[in-house]
């Protein structure tokens, strides 16, 4: 099912694009107007500070030469300073940050897959039934309500209203990809994962519910009705496989929406995770942080592309990876 | 009407033991557009060991008859009265109707007693499962077997099936085959669990000639060999021909024709049947031009009244239009529902069959 | 002497009586797999065809799925570019176009000579689109007609010649029955007044009364507009109603070919033999006597060497069966077989 070749095709072909991403990243962020020896030393400095830091920085060389040499450093993972916290290193912020992201991240999508199956398989088995009408509902408004609302409506009503969460959690970092600390500190993270998850879980239900329905009127599941087989059986050996084939796929593609939307609802939050850090800067024209997220996320979208082409080969044989 | 079908009088058949008899099957299907009068009194018996065909063009009601006695319709379908009275359940000792019993009891029947044939073998089997995994799922419920010998049963069925070596077979998933070679294992499948009816619905349209040939001579060798009765649906006069011992002939929800596969292809008494047959592209004689039945199937959202088939027959008088014709025993064992089916026995020459 | 002058004499005639005229006709698929599509597999789905088509005359051309016959039908209309060969067509102009060769301006020509009828009248037919949209969709195409009014009234005449009525030209497809959506098909194909139609199992979607109905249909408009047919199915008995000559084809070659009555009633070529046994005859007395072939269709990929059909031949192979791919002989007066058994 999965051979070697496939897989360094793979791995070649991600290469390529990460260059790709490289080139468009660096020329936007560098073309971009704007100063970051300025912007970290404030309006006020004079001249002859901002020149000696920019040299400090190299951003006194051509654009060619500094094209080469980030990206040289980035592939022998010298990552170098950060612009703005000035003495601390990419590598040490990015490893601070990016734990506390991917932890809301994969209970957002848990949230999601838990919720999104069940209701999308019932609701296709029950169709036209008040169940049905309840997801069509749930994925209507999922899909259609801005997560910064709703985190918003989230903070009011669980934080201020109920007084049920704190908005701005304090965890360290290390706690939270520790056991028990994975399981017990999703209480702290109650109100993002929700607001995080809810997009995809609507996608996914709307998704799940439309592809059982196809399924289920397939001519192999009257065969499995006609076999004798118990309906748990048709519908969950042979009609739920099938059915979350489309599903796996966009959960993947969703799963990198997450990331976007936590630039976003992380500053609801007011949280200081990787979507907070983009934004910061990019204000802060911090260069050094905003390639080195820009190629790391690459490298997610490249992994979690490969994940899901060979989990699809896993759950469909006739896939075959070529 | 209902008892003439009963009341049939002796000949070699009727001593044999009846295995399904359905009376006056009604089903409609409730859709957006409106009600579809899909069935409009279903009657015919099968008998044990013998294959009994039921014919009719697109939209007769024939997958919606044995959808409705397996208990197998979408959603919008639903049996409004009638009775499918099965004599041999393994799992009971009496007769039960198969339209009245609960889910959980029909289940028992369906798969182990009662098995299906769907007409297109590609998208009958599940494509994610293996060939062995889907055969084991109908062997293993409907017996107290081991794992090991419900191994053995299958391997058995395939070489059966003439799929041999097993071994090259179990383990393929279901696009690693042909068409062919999936439609052999849904037979043996249908064998699986001994059953003492199969029905088949279109089980060689989608196949090409001879492989359809190869299948069929296995079929018919196959319900001989286990003592089984077939109901076989089709559209094709040429496979009803070749392997039929008894036909049923369908128009717009109801059987209108019963008779031996003899007595239907060379004595049809109903006008329906007669244009039927002549409208075949025969290969024997080249005809210049081929007779057909004139107008068009009717609506079912709203049938015609009296007898379905009237506005499109040239027989048809005000009884027609008023009355639904009951069935009308016209030689021993061959029953029509027209009121004149003495004029079509007049009219009919051989030559034109 | 006498002999020869009356061969070509003949010769002459037959010249002058041909419509079409297929010459080693190829059509080849490219099949790439691996790395950057390493691996290059050629599917020969038409391979070395030849046949001519009469003026007023219906090849069948018969065979099961995989055999290339719809293949073959799309090469010879040019919808599939074709690898090789020649298809040369005598328009009803007496010009004689290359089909394989034509450029722009002729192949507007051949268009109007040769028109199409699909399979499924369902797919076929645009459901967006009027039936007087349709039917005189080739008009535009081919810039034929002058007028708005010009086209409706050559519109208005093809409908008429299939049996529909003049009210049915502003309805959509989707309020017409089968049957008479393949109706419509057939109007589309006339609009144009073609010398060809090339029928793709056009009565395969239907039920035996309706389909009555369209081969006679059919028949009659070829009797009165003096058409030929190329008419692909695998219902053998349909082909046999409509067809003087029939080509039996196997995995891209064709077997035998020849008039309709010998090769139904004295099939020479095993597989022709086989092909036939194996049709379920509508009636009860006359039990088949069946010729089996062994084991499934080989790959098109990868066909045997020699003849294609050695792997599964009932007779006993020579060594130019597992050698040579035979060619079509001719063992009798209108009668071809590709058999080195056959002589």
């Amino acid at each position: 099912m999965v051979n070697k070749e496939y897989i360094l095709k793979r791995l070649g072909l991600a290469v390529l694009v990460m260059f790709g991403v490289y080139t468009i990243g660096f020329t936007l962020t560098f073309v971009a107007p704007g100063n970051p020896a300025q912007a970290a030393l404030g309006q006020k400095a004079n001249k002859e500070a901002v020149e000696a830091l920019e040299e400090q920085w190299g951003l006194n060389e051509p654009l060619p030469v500094q094209y080469k040499n980030y990206l040289i450093n980035f592939i022998n993972l010298d990552w170098g300073e950060s612009f703005r916290y000035r003495g601390e290193s990419v590598t040490g912020i990015l490893a601070s940050r990016y734990p506390k992201t991917m932890y809301y991240a994969v209970w957002s999508l848990v949230f999601a897959i838990v919720m999104s199956i069940p209701l999308g398989l019932i609701a296709a088995y029950k169709q036209n039934t008040w169940v049905d009408n309840l997801s069509v509902l749930v994925s209507q408004v999922g899909i259609s309500i801005p997560n910064f609302w709703l985190g918003m409506l989230i903070i009011a009503i669980l934080a201020v209203w109920l007084d049920l969460i704190s908005v701005v959690p304090d965890v360290p970092t290390g706690s939270l990809w520790s056991f028990p600390g994975f399981f017990t500190h999703v209480t702290d993270y109650f109100g993002i994962i929700i607001t995080l998850g809810t997009a995809l879980m609507a996608r996914n239900t709307r998704m799940t519910r439309s592809s059982t329905l196809d399924v289920l009127s397939e001519e192999y599941i009257t065969m499995a009705r006609a076999k004798g087989l118990k309906e748990r059986t048709v519908v969950l050996k042979h009609a739920l496989r099938n059915a979350l084939i489309p599903v796996v796929t966009s959960i993947g593609f969703n799963l990198l929406l997450l990331f976007g939307g936590a630039v976003v609802v992380e500053t609801v939050f007011g949280l200081n995770g990787i979507g907070k850090l983009y934004i910061d800067s990019i204000i802060r024209r911090d260069y050094p942080i905003i390639i080195a997220l820009l190629l790391t996320y690459t490298i997610g979208v490249v992994f979690v592309n490969l994940i899901i082409d060979i989990s699809y080969s896993v759950i469909d044989p006739r896939v075959q990876l070529r | 009407m209902k008892a003439v079908e009963e009341k049939k009088t002796s000949t070699e058949r009727d001593k044999k033991e009846t295995i399904l008899s359905v009376r006056n099957l009604v089903t409609k299907f409730y859709t957006e557009e409106g009600v579809v009068e899909a069935l409009e009194g279903i009657n015919f018996e099968v008998k044990k060991g013998e294959i009994y065909s039921l014919v009719g063009e697109t939209g007769c009601g024939k997958s919606v008859t044995v959808k409705s006695i397996l208990g197998l319709l979408e959603r919008t379908g639903k049996v409004e009265s009638g009775e499918a009275i099965f004599y041999r359940s393994s799992t009971l000792d009496r007769p039960v109707d198969l339209l009245s019993i609960k889910e959980s009891r029909i289940r028992k029947i369906r798969g182990k007693d009662i098995t299906y044939i769907p007409q297109d073998p590609s998208s009958s089997l599940n494509p994610v499962y293996t060939i062995k995994n889907q055969l084991l799922e109908i062997i293993r419920p409907h017996s107290d077997i081991s794992k090991k010998e419900a191994l053995e049963k299958a391997k058995e069925l395939l070489e059966e099936v003439d799929l041999a070596p097993p071994e090259n077979y179990l383990s393929k998933y279901p696009f690693q085959l042909s068409g062919g070679q999936k439609q052999r294992i849904i037979i043996a499948m249908a064998l699986a669990t001994e059953p003492s009816l199969i029905i088949a619905d279109e089980p060689s349209t989608a196949l090409d000639v001879t492989v359809e040939a190869k299948v069929l001579d296995l079929m018919e060798e196959l319900i001989a060999s286990h003592d089984t009765s077939l109901i076989l649906i089709t559209h094709n006069l040429g496979v009803v021909a070749q392997i039929s011992d008894r036909i049923g002939i369908m128009y717009a929800g109801r059987v209108i024709e019963v008779a031996s596969t003899e007595n239907i292809f060379y004595k049809p008494y109903h006008p329906y049947t007669f244009g039927l047959l002549k409208s075949v592209p025969s290969i024997k004689k080249r005809e210049k031009e081929l007779d057909f039945v004139k107008g068009l199937v009717p609506d079912l959202y709203d049938p015609p009244s009296g007898c379905r088939f009237h506005p499109r027959c040239e027989y048809q008088t005000d009884v027609c239009k008023e009355k639904k014709p009951p069935y009308e025993e016209v030689e021993p064992g061959h029953n029509v529902a027209c009121y004149y089916s003495k004029e079509v026995k007049k009219d009919r020459r051989e030559e034109d069959l | 002497m006498s002999k020869t002058l009356s061969n070509h004499m003949k010769m002459k005639k037959d010249q002058e009586n041909i419509r079409l005229s297929v010459k080693n006709l190829k059509k080849y698929f490219k099949e790439t797999s691996g790395f950057m599509g390493r691996n290059v597999e050629l599917v020969k789905a038409v391979d070395d065809v030849s046949f001519s088509l009469g003026k007023n005359e219906t090849i069948g051309v018969v065979g099961e799925s995989g055999c290339g016959k719809t293949t073959l039908g799309k090469t010879v209309m040019r919808i599939l570019e074709p690898t090789s060969g020649k298809i040369l067509l005598n328009t009803r102009e007496n010009e004689t176009i290359d089909i394989v060769e034509a450029e722009k301006e002729q192949m507007k020509k051949v268009r109007k000579e040769m028109q199409m009828v699909f399979q499924d009248p369902k797919s076929s037919l645009n459901p967006r689109m009027s039936i007087k949209d349709i039917v005189g969709e080739p008009f535009d195409i081919l810039n034929l007609v002058e007028s708005k009014k010009e086209k409706e009234g050559k519109v208005l005449d093809a409908l008429e010649r299939v049996g529909l009525k003049p009210e049915h030209m502003e309805r959509y497809p989707h309020e017409f029955s089968g049957g008479q959506k393949q109706r419509i098909g057939i109007a589309r194909a006339l609009a144009v007044n073609p010398s060809i139609l090339l029928l793709d199992e056009p009565t395969s979607a239907l039920d035996v009364s309706v389909q009555a109905k369209i081969l006679n249909l059919l028949n009659k408009i070829k009797r009165d507009l003096k058409l030929s047919f190329i008419f692909i199915s695998h219902d053998l008995g349909v082909v046999y109603h409509m067809s003087e000559k029939i080509m039996v084809m196997y995995l891209g070659k064709v077997v035998e070919f020849g008039d309709s009555e010998k090769i139904y009633h004295n099939p020479q070529h095993p597989y022709t033999k086989s092909l036939f046994s194996s049709l379920p005859v509508p009636d009860p007395r006359e039990k088949r006597k069946r010729i089996e072939i062994d084991g499934d269709l080989p790959s098109p990929k990868n066909p045997p060497e020699g003849c294609r059909f050695n792997t599964r031949c009932f007779e006993e192979l020579n060594e130019e069966c597992k050698k040579r791919i035979p060619p079509l002989r001719e063992i009798q007066d209108g009668h071809w077989v590709a058999c080195p058994q056959k002589r």
